[in-house]
């Protein structure tokens, strides 16, 4: 069943190692041209940017985040995917609602997508966020050896 | 983008919102997710990609601070070594 894709994948840590530090390693390039505080907004950018690459193209939230560059800068759209598609023992209770709307402004697509695929993307979304945090306190570790 | 109208059964909805729970930090185990508790967990999952989206936030910053601080070529070379390493 193909829900169960969306259940069983962990995060390809690797790839998104790759891909970030080749992005930090570029953005050290120009660090002479850049202030502290626009760099941590460049670092930043690529953080989300790698975890979009790494999870890869079947995702609704990796399009989002790709395509807005920042996920928190999605757009409110009303679409009929985030209205019309409750399950119906879910919808009568108002704080569920409430709270799934809040989740949609949280992930990148969110309010785009129907409540099951909602759920399956929150997941993913969450087990890219937790590696991508993983691998940068990591190398923060390094460089803070080396300092 | 599925558009496909295809029935997700309750018995999914929870499947997935276990899944959710499992993935939350501190999570409490229980056997079944009734109506009260899928608002909860929602507000949990809120809660924590909040947090991490913060961290994202705060690494950056200090990744950007030590970047202006460090020698590059060696600190690069190790890291990358270590990292392709475990």
């Amino acid at each position: 069943m193909h829900n169960n894709k969306y259940l069983k994948e962990n995060p390809n840590q690797p790839l998104l190692a790759y891909h970030f530090i080749q992005a930090l390693t570029r953005i050290n390039l120009a660090a002479h041209t850049t202030s502290t505080k626009q760099r941590s907004h460049i670092i930043k950018h690529a953080a989300y940017v790698s975890m979009a690459f790494a999870a890869g193209n079947k995702r609704t939230w990796t399009h989002a985040v790709l395509h807005n560059r920042f996920p928190i800068k999605t757009r409110f759209h009303r679409l009929s995917g985030s209205r019309r598609s409750f399950i119906v023992s879910l919808s009568r209770n108002k704080e569920t609602l409430h709270q799934a709307h809040l989740l949609r402004s949280l992930v990148p697509g969110g309010h785009a997508m129907e409540f099951s695929s909602l759920l399956m993307e929150t997941a993913n979304y969450i087990q890219y966020l937790t590696a991508q945090v993983r691998l940068m306190q990591c190398i923060v570790e390094k460089f803070d050896m080396h300092v | 983008m599925s558009s496909r109208r295809s029935r997700i059964t309750e018995e999914e909805i929870n499947e997935l919102i276990s899944k959710l729970h499992s993935l939350l930090p501190e999570s409490r185990r229980r056997s079944g997710a009734s109506r009260a508790s899928a608002a909860k967990l929602l507000k949990e999952t809120c809660s924590y990609i909040k947090s991490l989206h913060r961290e994202v936030d705060d690494l950056s910053d200090r990744l950007s601070g030590l970047m202006a601080t460090l020698d590059t070529n060696s600190a690069q070379a190790d890291i990358i070594r270590e990292l392709l390493r475990s």
